[in-house]
This record gives C-alpha cells, sequence and structure tokens, in this order.
C-alpha cells in the first residue's frame, strides 16, 4: 500500500467545502430517519416499506457511485499512469476514497443502530457489509468498464443487471427479515453482497486493461449499422424520431467532450426488455402484496420509487449526449429546448408504458394501491423532467466540466443537483402518513411543468450559460 | 449589404474583458481570416456571431438580421473547433438528422451530394464513435453545409486532416462562392483559404488588410510568420 499515493489521492479529491456540504446533506437525510424510529413503538418492526427504502438506498447508491467510478478513473488516468505505480497501487486509494466517501453509510447505520435499539438486531453487521460492498464493488465496476476485452465488460454489466434485479424485483423483505434474524442468517446474506463485487474484483486482476485501453482502443474500428432516415420530417419531427428510436447508455466518459454512450439500442428493443421486467415486477407484487402491509392508496410501491428516482437524478445530464453547436446553429435555441425535453418526455414513457399497464392491470386483481404507481409513471415522471432540467441543467453543465459530482473532483455546491431526488423522496415519505400529498404534489407539478413550457423565461438564459462556460 | 457587420461589440466574462471595442465588416463573398494567438478573443467572436453569446456593448448584424434570430441562423454554417457530431448516429444520420432540423427539403439527396463530395461513401453508414478524428472532422464540415449556407464561420477547420483532404476540403469550399469566416492561429490556412486578415491580440484588433498588405509589413528576408509574430509582440508591449 502507497502511503504517499493515498494521502496525495485525499488531497487532491476532497476539498474543505465537499466535506461540509455532505455532512449537512446527510445530517439532514438523517433527521426523519431517526424521527421515525424514535416515534414508532419499541415493539414494533420497521416497516416493510422502510426496509425497501433501505434496500433501495444501497442498490442505487451502488449503482450511482459505480457510474461515478467510471468517469472518475477516466480523468485520473491520463494523470496517473504516467507516474511509477503498479496499477494495483491505484486501486488501493480509489478504493479507500470511495469508502470513505460513501456517506450514506452513516444514514443507513444510524437507521439500523435505531432499528437494533427497537428489537431488529444484526442488521449494524449487514450495513458493514453492504458499505464494504458499495466501496469494492463500485470501484472494481468502475475499472472493469475500462477493460479493453469488449466480452469483460458484458460479462461485468450482465453480473451487475443480474444482481440489481435480483435485488430489486426479488424480495427484499425477506432477504432482510432473514438477516436480521440472527446471526445464523445475517452473516451469509451479509457475505452475499460481499459476492458480486468480490467477482468484479477477480475480473480486475483477469482483465484490467485500463493502461491499453487509451492506446490500444483505435479511433479506426468501423462498424455498420443499420441506420434511420430523416428525410421528409419537420424539425420536431426529427428530434422526435432521434430521441425515440434510439436509447443509448452513458457509462463511457470522454475526456472534456462529455459523456460518450457506450452503445445504442433500438427503442423498440429497450420496450421488449423493460416488458419483461415489467412482467417480473407483475408477478413478484401479484405475490408479495399478500405479505406487504401497504393498505394505503397513495403509497409509492418501491420499484416504481426506485424507476422515478433514476429518471430524476439522471434528467439534469440529458444535455450530456446533445451537441448543442449543431443543434443551436440549426433552429432557435428554445425551440430546440423544449422540443428536445418533450421528445425525451415522450421516450421516456414509451419505456416505462409496460409498468403502468402492469400497475393497472394489478389494480384489476384488487390490489389497489399500485394505482398510484400507474399516475406516478404517466404523470409524475414527464412533469418532474421538465423541472429538473429546467432549474438544473446549467449546474450540470457545470458539473461536467469540473469532472462530474461523484468522482469527488467537484466543488460542495454541486450536491444542490441531488435537490430534486430530495424532493422527491419527502413526497414518497410523507405520502405514506398523508395520502393526500401525492396527489397534490402530481397536480402542482404538472401546472409547473405546464407553466415552464409556455411561459418560462429561462431558456435562453440556459443557452447563454452553456455557451459561456464553454459546453457549446 | 455587408454579409457580417461588427460595430463597436464589447464582450467579458466574470470580470475578464475578452473583446474591447471590435468593429469590422465582411462583404458577400469575402474570405476573410481571423488571426490570434491562443485566448485572443477568436472563439469568442465566433460564437457572438453565431448568437450563443449576446455581446455587452455593441450591435451585430448577419445579413441584416440579429445573430440569433432564425433569418440569421439559416444564411450561416457554423463549424467549432474540435466539433463532435452525434456519437450514436452514423454519418449519413447525422447529415440528415441536422438537415432535418434546419428545414432542408430532399434531404436524402443532399445528403447523397456531400457524401460524394467529401468521398464519405465507404464510412456513410459508420457511427461517429468508430471514426478517426480526422474523418469526424470531415463530417462535421459536411453537416456545416448541408443547408447550403451564404455565410461560413468555421473555427480552425482543417485541423486533424491529412494533406489530400486538406485540399479536397479547400476546393470544395471554393466552390460553394459563400462568405468565408475563418478562425486560425496557423498562417498558412489564413493564405490558402482567404484573402483579408483580421489580426486579433489580447481581445483587439491589431490590424487588418490583405494577405498582399501583410507581406509588405515584412523587412528584408522575413517570413509572413516571423512578421506576423513581430507585429504581435509590438502590440503586446505596446499595452
Amino acid at each position: 500500500m502507497n502511503g504517499s499515493l493515498i494521502k496525495f489521492y485525499f488531497r487532491t479529491r476532497l476539498p474543505g467545502r465537499t466535506l461540509i456540504f455532505s455532512a449537512i446533506f446527510y445530517a439532514v437525510l438523517l433527521v426523519p430517519g431517526f424521527l421515525y424510529f424514535e416515534i414508532t413503538t419499541p415493539e414494533s418492526q420497521p416497516s416493510v416499506f422502510f426496509y425497501e427504502i433501505f434496500i433501495f438506498l444501497l442498490i442505487s447508491l451502488f449503482l450511482s457511485v459505480s457510474t461515478g467510478s467510471v468517469s472518475s478513473m477516466k480523468s485520473d488516468r491520463d494523470f496517473y499512469f504516467v507516474l511509477p505505480f503498479r496499477k494495483g497501487e491505484l486501486v488501493t486509494p480509489l478504493m479507500l476514497f470511495k469508502f470513505y466517501t460513501t456517506g450514506t453509510i452513516l444514514f443507513v447505520l444510524v437507521f439500523d443502530l435505531s432499528a437494533a435499539y427497537h428489537g431488529s438486531g444484526g442488521s449494524v453487521l449487514i450495513s458493514l457489509f453492504a458499505a464494504l460492498a458499495i466501496s469494492v464493488g463500485s470501484t472494481s465496476i468502475g475499472i472493469t468498464m475500462m477493460a479493453v476485452n469488449p466480452l469483460v465488460r458484458m460479462v461485468v454489466s450482465v453480473l451487475i443487471t443480474l444482481w440489481a434485479a435480483i435485488e430489486i424485483l426479488g424480495s427484499p423483505y425477506a432477504l432482510i427479515t432473514l438477516a436480521t434474524s440472527g446471526f445464523l442468517f445475517g452473516v451469509p446474506i451479509s457475505a452475499a453482497y460481499l459476492a458480486v463485487p468480490l467477482i468484479l474484483s477477480s475480473i480486475i486482476s483477469a482483465d484490467l486493461g485500463i493502461e491499453k485501453f487509451s492506446v490500444e482502443r483505435g479511433y479506426s474500428r468501423r462498424e455498420t449499422r443499420k441506420i434511420s432516415s430523416f428525410d421528409r420530417l419537420s424539425p420536431r419531427q426529427a428530434i422526435l424520431k432521434f430521441q425515440t428510436t434510439f436509447v443509448s447508455t452513458s457509462l463511457r466518459r470522454r475526456g472534456s467532450s462529455g459523456y460518450a454512450p457506450s452503445f445504442r439500442l433500438r427503442t423498440r428493443t429497450a420496450v421488449i426488455i423493460t416488458s419483461a421486467m415489467a412482467a417480473v415486477y407483475f408477478y413478484v407484487l401479484y405475490f408479495y402484496s399478500a405479505i406487504a402491509s401497504i393498505t394505503s392508496t397513495f403509497v409509492v410501491p418501491y420499484v416504481t420509487f426506485y424507476i422515478v428516482l433514476i429518471v430524476i437524478s439522471s434528467t439534469p445530464n440529458l444535455l450530456n449526449g446533445e451537441r448543442m453547436w449543431m443543434s443551436f446553429a440549426s433552429m432557435g435555441d428554445n425551440a430546440y429546448f423544449k422540443d428536445s425535453i418533450l421528445a425525451k418526455c415522450v421516450s421516456a414513457e414509451i419505456l416505462l408504458a409496460p409498468f403502468i399497464a402492469a400497475d393497472v392491470a394489478l389494480s384489476f386483481f384488487g390490489i389497489a394501491y399500485v394505482l398510484s404507481s400507474a399516475f406516478v409513471l404517466a404523470l409524475m415522471v414527464p412533469a418532474s423532467m421538465i423541472i429538473t432540467f429546467y432549474f438544473f441543467s446549467e449546474r450540470v453543465a457545470s458539473q461536467d466540466l469540473q469532472g462530474g459530482v461523484i468522482s469527488g473532483s467537484s466543488a460542495g455546491r454541486n450536491f444542490i443537483l441531488l435537490v430534486p431526488s430530495a424532493i422527491f423522496f419527502v413526497i414518497a415519505i410523507a405520502s405514506i402518513f398523508f395520502e393526500y400529498v401525492l396527489a397534490v404534489s402530481l397536480i402542482a407539478m404538472n401546472l409547473l411543468a405546464l407553466g415552464i413550457m409556455f411561459r418560462g423565461r429561462r431558456w435562453s438564459r440556459i443557452t447563454n450559460y452553456l455557451s459561456e462556460h464553454g459546453f457549446v | 449589404m455587408a454579409a457580417i457587420e461588427v460595430r463597436g461589440v464589447s464582450k467579458s466574462f466574470a470580470g475578464f474583458q475578452a473583446l474591447k471595442d471590435i468593429s469590422f465588416s465582411i462583404g458577400a463573398g469575402e474570405r476573410v481570416t481571423i488571426l490570434g494567438p491562443n485566448g485572443a478573443g477568436k472563439t469568442t467572436i465566433m460564437k457572438l456571431l453565431i448568437g450563443l453569446l449576446t455581446p455587452d456593448s455593441g450591435e451585430i448584424l448577419i445579413d441584416g438580421h440579429e445573430p440569433a434570430s432564425i433569418d440569421a441562423r439559416s444564411v450561416i454554417g457554423y463549424l467549432p473547433e474540435d466539433a463532435q457530431p452525434y456519437r450514436v448516429l452514423t454519418v449519413r444520420e447525422n447529415l440528415e438528422y441536422i438537415a432535418a432540423l434546419r428545414g432542408v427539403e430532399n434531404v436524402k439527396d443532399r445528403a447523397d451530394l456531400i457524401i460524394g463530395y467529401l468521398g464519405l461513401s465507404d464510412i456513410a453508414r459508420t457511427k461517429i464513435g468508430a471514426l478517426s478524428r480526422g474523418n469526424v472532422q470531415r463530417v462535421s464540415i459536411g453537416i456545416t453545409m448541408m443547408h447550403s449556407p451564404r455565410i461560413l464561420l468555421m473555427d480552425e477547420p482543417l485541423n486533424y486532416l491529412d494533406i489530400p483532404t486538406q485540399e479536397k476540403v479547400i476546393k470544395l469550399l471554393e466552390s460553394f462562392h459563400a462568405t468565408y469566416f475563418v478562425s486560425t492561429h496557423i498562417l498558412s490556412i489564413a493564405q490558402r483559404m482567404t484573402e483579408r486578415v483580421i489580426m486579433l491580440s489580447k481581445g483587439r484588433i491589431t490590424w487588418q488588410g490583405t494577405i498582399a498588405d501583410l507581406n509588405r509589413q515584412s523587412f528584408g528576408g522575413e517570413t509572413l510568420e516571423s512578421t506576423v509574430s513581430r507585429m504581435m509582440q509590438d502590440e503586446w508591449q505596446s499595452h
């Protein structure tokens, strides 16, 4: 372990203000959780919903930190690889750093300590294991995603997807109940949290390939694609076709030019995938609702909660794949922004349509509370996309130029990007206790989104900001 | 009416004065280079002309219109430095998509024409992400020309191109009979592509004239590069 490298890494990647902001952010998160456990009676177990949120947080944190790792390692690569370090030595400070900056561990720990105090012993252990899993796993994914061998990247992607799918679509309630029942079940389940990350770590040893990546990934490789035509389309139709024909991932970061999509997928192929996921969702919820104690009409099912949060947290990044120099120079920038965001909303709704259908179908089988999920997916997703993009895209552009928020290289003020997710989190939690919160939020958000689309005055400001900060 | 008219334009960013009282005029069909060292303000002028930035003071007219207006944008082709088309789209998709955004009729025919001109046929169905930087630059030039612009604003247009492709692009540009405004810090490009030079240094226009005028500024056996370098240094010292 190279002490000076670790010290150097921490000093360069962790400005003091980031620490202060993260402390404030997590303190704000901790308070409602702590209060919840304090107001429940000592005999009562934390509700199913809170267990689900717990799992959700772990998974989302894992995935977001993983993608953050990719970008941070990409940006670090050019700097560190000219230094006389072995690649293994580079991994250590990165992993320690991820562990250190995974502040949500605190959140989870306080939840668990409080739960343990009220009789749910054993969950502290699982938190510690999960924290370690997040740290090891995210670093592993970050490095492995840069492997030269596309097969390695594919295997890693499949493993991550499988793991996430089991966690999300399986029964986290059953897992947690078993894990918290005692050490007999707690230890193996906690160890399972480590299994996937450890497998990923092994893959790193097998084929790291970071050095090779920058040198060997040539630009001459030609890929022949089935192409789409934009002939005889109006500007609006062209934007709609572009946004609804392809779904692309943005895991790979390419220098200062933003995220480079690693692959594109036809939307109709993506819809087949989401339909399969919705079928699993339908199956799980159909049986799961028998053991879940949720009766409230406006409780958001946790899968929906997870989906919406992904959409909200990724919405400000909608600019990443865009080429504003082409688009702004071609048509009015206001019109381009509005048409693009509308097209992206349509694209999101196409992908989510199978889940909406599953919710409606479940409501016919008497599981009434999931109808709220259909409303959330159909109405809250597009409204929140418009609102989030309108108010936060400037900050993301600025953050993107700095190297990403989760990489640790950004200023503390970028934590403001977590505000939309936090607002949704509050709405979802509040809807458990006060049913009307969700309905009121849906109406308010849609009115605000409509206002933005018809009378928003900040569109030009966004264009100007992006140009002045070198984004265009 | 001038194709590009810039009158007393100033622009600053967070206290830094990028351009100070810039004025120049470019007639229709004229080919002009803006020459200056890194950080002189060349790209800022480009962004002002295309309407991506608004000046703090002064006035800019493109073919008699405000730069951000649809009228102005419809006659301008803009090629930024290090242009990156959509990486998930193929070469042909990029050309057609941008042509559709611009409201070009017969998008397919126009794309065929540009693909033929720039020799992109063998990579027309290839994703941008899989192309070399030189090929990406060729595609970007093609995108800039898809709507037959009357005014071309190009920031370092020959970057990354090999010599045969540079020649091909120069010939193609010459055949377009458009007004050029080329930003570069490479003198040979100015000589090859344009007939007039505007020299910019630290946000001010320090000299403007024809290439022939520039030649007359040299002393003895001084090369044109040395002359320009001397002129810029003289300007720095006088400030």
